[in-house]
């Protein structure tokens, strides 16, 4: 449960810093995963090496949530745009993302990926932080 | 535990977020901000489908303003007063050309390294240094000081300017043009004064260009008989831009300062040795008009294509200005208030360069080592210093102290592109001017006195001003501040310690070449020759002359012409220079001593009908094969280390071929056997020949299209997935159609002015300059294929059409 609340909660904080804030998001966006981390943490008893690791569920939701967002609004700008700019983009970065001259995956698509995983390392170390900062400051 | 924990999560993810939000290693940019989806490169990723109307209020306006945008993106903008209009074409122009705009204005400024580093080996630092060295920012400064005293002038220069900041200020960073994000700045300010930095830019582009240092290596390796011989003044059978039958009104001319007799110039400048650009005639431009006498629909018709270097995003941005008092519709210059190429309801207007000579190379000698006096007329004057600053990437600064003589700064010396001794340039350019104020007047213009008036104030670049009106006048003049000169004054370097080698006056406006109406029915400029050798002075400079003589005879040949003849002369892909010299190339061969292949190609030659067409394969063999004749010939007498030399031109070469059999040129140095110029030609042919069927065995198979292909580049140079390359082109420099590997026809129109004004246009570019937008590179094909767009010259934002609809309100 805490796994989705977690994940809608991230997401919908990407989603309304990318449409309302007028700067760059991914420092406001990383403030709010950690503030969903925080407020979600419990005290744990104890220390358990196995399942139900609550800091790994943070970072996946946190990971999750925001490759979603970062990666499908990537996505649908690349499709309005007919892969205009992606293309062009691309051949910027072309001396390090492709091996041999060939692309692994088409540019466009390779530029998505690359954005939804940066948010998404973003969101998942935020979340994390402030799940193990809870547990810490509640233990 | 936990605490630890955190604090290693902690630190992980500050690490995380610092590696993502600051530029890493040799990128200027912070991935997580580029890559961000709401504000990074997505952000310019413009949806291809844009919306049919929009509304938005903007603090500087004064009544409401519309505009219709129609389906190749050109604004037509309804204003109701001027101050309005400019304010509006500012902010529009801003909105779709901002980085050009100002990256051109950090060329013109030599601040490039500022945004691009240094470059490899220095490239861009020399540019700046040369930029700088060169007195760009002096000249416009000097202008600026005029300009802002003149508010006719001033009111356009700063509504523009006000309208382009009112957009920068509303700019959100994810709004920011891409070169922004990818190199990592930031837009500064739009001032006025950098209007008047636009005109120098293009007065650098158009007249920074001079051959004195090379003449002079040149006479003081050949004499002075050797040199007439290789660079006459007058090309034999020109055709010139005013009709040769033209008499010239000498009641008031004004007198030629004579020639200093002890002087000559003898000493030798050494200079980087170039590659032979006897080829290189490429930038230059047609223009012409038709006398309603000599059209089939009996009005006037008037052509322009100004051949430039082809950018992305284009030099040239289409716009109509509307307004109670003008409505002007054509090509302008981001950064310029009003229409630089086109037409209103009375007139059309266009431009080519002149090409006259306005830069000279003056020697400074110095009193001492430390450079701070210099001699002139008997006495030691001082030196200005002007200490520039180059800020690199990364913090560092170089500085370079350019000495200003009263003639001009001295460009080169030990410090920068050392020629042997300094010399200090004296150019045109650094003169205050306000070419801006020509072109808003020829936008108001109603008929040929408006037009002359206009005309007043434009001092460089000199351009051959081409002019037709909707009641049926026809004139151009060559326009532009030109020193009377003593003959051969500014061929060679001058020396700049006597007085009589200074610029003494100026030409009278009035007695530039100029004709209105001539008895020939057209007027045309292809940067040939101003006038016949009856002109009453100096005309020295740099000139094309096949161009002009096709142009002159398309012209002549017909009446009762059209828009489609207009259209067949601007493709016209005939090269003269290949039919007056190919056929004695072709007779010269001894053809018994062909082998059956070279033999194809030689029948093939023969039927060969002058056109570069890019499928074809006649001008790729005619031109390897010309020019591995010229080089045979002139490279080794040419190619002397550490010495600039000019190389004799096209045109020259092919009567001094078919003059001498003997000519000593042909000799080779060093070598005791003279060559026939009969084995010369033969060893070229074959040669040529064989080049290519080594690379493949079909002749067909040569086409043009594998020699020269056009190149559209990204003004960054280093963003090259925004450049357009290897575009299809037919022509080539010396052909009417110009296309050239970087150079071409950079603005193609035609106007008709008719009752209704019919007019055609195109550009290699498209008017949005993102690159990621639709309408990037939206013209290119079409401009490729030789095709036209209907102009829509609109009187009123309520006509019928396909547009997009911004109403501007005030804030």
């Amino acid at each position: 449960m805490r796994f989705i609340l977690r994940f809608l909660l991230i997401g919908l904080i990407g989603f309304l810093c990318g449409n309302y804030l007028p700067q760059y998001i991914l420092w406001p966006t990383m403030v709010g995963a950690f503030l969903v981390g925080l407020l979600l943490s419990r005290r744990r008893k104890k220390v358990i090496f196995g399942k139900k690791q609550a800091p790994a569920n943070a970072f996946l939701a946190g990971f999750l949530a925001l490759t979603i967002v970062w990666g499908a609004s990537a996505f649908l700008k690349d499709a309005a745009n007919a892969s205009l700019l992606s293309e062009k983009i691309g051949g910027i970065f072309d001396i390090f993302l492709n091996i041999e001259g060939e692309w692994i995956l088409p540019k466009p698509l390779m530029l998505t990926i690359i954005t939804g995983v940066i948010g998404g390392l973003a969101g998942g170390f935020a979340a994390m932080t402030g799940n193990l900062f809870g547990e810490a400051v509640k233990s | 535990m936990r605490w630890i924990k955190f604090i290693l999560s902690l630190i992980i993810t500050v690490l995380l977020a610092g590696a993502l939000l600051s530029p890493v290693g040799s990128t200027p940019f912070a991935f997580g901000k580029f890559f961000d989806p709401f504000g990074g490169f997505w952000e310019n990723a413009e949806p291809v489908e844009q919306i049919a109307a929009e509304s938005y209020s903007l603090p500087g306006i004064e009544e409401t303003v519309t505009v219709k945008v129609d389906k190749r993106g050109v604004p037509h903008i309804f204003a109701q007063n001027e101050k309005d209009l400019f304010y509006v074409q500012g902010y529009l122009t801003a909105k779709d050309r901002l980085w050009q705009m100002e990256f051109q204005m950090l060329a013109a400024e030599g601040r490039l390294t500022e945004v691009v580093g240094r470059g490899p080996e220095d490239r861009v630092l020399e540019l700046d240094r040369a930029a700088r060295r060169k007195g760009i920012t002096f000249g416009a400064e000097r202008t600026w000081e005029t300009i802002k005293t003149d508010p006719e002038s001033l009111g356009p220069l700063e509504a523009y300017a006000h309208g382009v900041n009112d957009y920068i200020n509303n700019l959100l960073p994810g709004e920011l043009p891409i070169e922004y994000k990818l190199l990592g700045y930031k837009p500064e300010k739009w001032t006025a004064f950098k209007t008047c930095l636009l005109m120098k830019y293009m007065a650098n582009d158009l007249s920074w260009r001079s051959y004195d240092i090379e003449h002079t290596n040149a006479l003081s390796l050949w004499g002075k008989e050797v040199f007439e011989t290789l660079y006459p003044e007058f090309e034999k059978g020109g055709e010139p831009i005013v009709p040769k039958e033209t008499r010239w009104r000498r009641r008031d001319a004004i007198p030629v300062p004579d020639a200093p007799r002890d002087y000559f110039p003898d000493s030798l400048m050494l200079a980087v040795q170039g590659e032979p650009d006897h080829d290189a005639s490429i930038i230059g431009s047609n223009n012409w008009a038709v006398a309603p006498s000599k059209t089939k629909n009996g009005h006037a018709l008037l052509a322009n294509d100004p051949h430039l270097g082809l950018n992305l995003p284009s030099i040239w941005y289409e716009i109509q200005l509307h307004a109670p008092s003008m409505n002007a519709y054509g090509a302008s210059l981001p950064g310029a208030p009003g229409v630089i190429i086109g037409f209103n309801d009375s007139i059309a207007w266009g431009e080519t360069n002149g090409s006259r000579d306005v830069l000279d190379h003056y020697v400074i000698q110095y009193r001492n080592a430390s450079k701070s006096e210099y001699l002139h007329d008997g006495q030691w004057l001082k030196i200005e210093n002007r200490i520039e600053e180059y800020k690199l990437k990364g913090g560092e600064v170089f500085r370079d102290t350019v000495r200003y003589t009263h003639i001009g700064p001295v460009m080169y010396d030990t410090e920068f592109q050392d020629k042997g001794k300094p010399i200090a340039v004296r150019w045109m350019a650094h003169e205050a001017s306000n070419e801006a104020k020509t072109f808003l007047k020829l936008n108001h213009a109603h008929n040929y006195e408006d037009y002359v008036d206009a005309l007043q104030t434009f001092n460089c670049p000199a351009q051959n001003f081409v002019f037709a009106s909707a009641s049926g006048d026809i004139a151009i003049w060559q326009q532009g501040k030109i020193p009377n000169k003593w003959k051969d004054q500014g061929v060679f370097v001058l020396d700049g310690s006597r007085k009589d080698h200074m610029w003494q006056g100026y030409i009278p406006i009035d007695q530039n070449p100029h004709t209105l109406n001539p008895a020939q029915g057209f007027v045309q400029s292809a940067n040939q020759h101003p006038t016949t050798a009856l002109y009453p002075y100096s005309t020295r400079g740099r000139y094309e002359d096949h161009r002009g003589r096709r142009l002159f005879d398309l012209l002549d040949r017909k009446d009762s012409m059209t828009v489609e003849d207009m259209k067949a002369i601007q493709l016209d892909n005939y090269y003269l220079g290949a039919a007056e010299v190919l056929p004695f190339m072709l007779a010269e061969l001894d053809t018994l001593a062909l082998s059956p292949k070279e033999r194809e190609v030689y029948d093939d030659m023969k039927s060969w009908d002058y056109q570069y067409v890019s499928t074809t394969h006649e001008p790729t063999v005619f031109n390897s094969w010309w020019s591995k004749l010229y080089r045979s010939v002139w490279m080794d007498d040419f190619q002397i280390e550490g010495m600039a030399l000019r190389y004799p031109k096209n045109r020259r070469f092919t009567e001094l071929l078919k003059d001498s059999i003997n000519l000593s040129y042909f000799r080779v140095v060093g070598d005791t056997t003279v060559p026939t110029r009969q084995s010369l030609i033969q060893q070229s042919f074959k040669e040529t020949v064989t080049q290519f069927s080594d690379k493949d065995p079909n002749p067909e198979n040569w086409t043009w299209s594998t020699v020269k292909k056009t190149d559209i580049n990204h003004l960054s140079v280093t963003l090259n997935p925004f450049s357009r390359q290897k575009v299809e082109t037919n022509g080539n420099g010396g052909i009417l159609n110009a296309t050239g590997k970087r150079t071409g026809p950079s603005w193609r129109m035609i106007v008709e002015m008719g009752p209704t004004i019919k007019a055609l246009g195109i550009y290699p570019g498209g008017q949005s300059g993102n690159p990621g937008s639709a309408s990037y590179d939206q013209f290119i094909d079409d401009w490729a294929a030789g095709k036209y767009y209907e102009l829509d010259f609109m009187h009123s934002p309520d006509e019928e059409g396909d547009f997009r609809t911004l109403t501007i309100t005030k804030e």
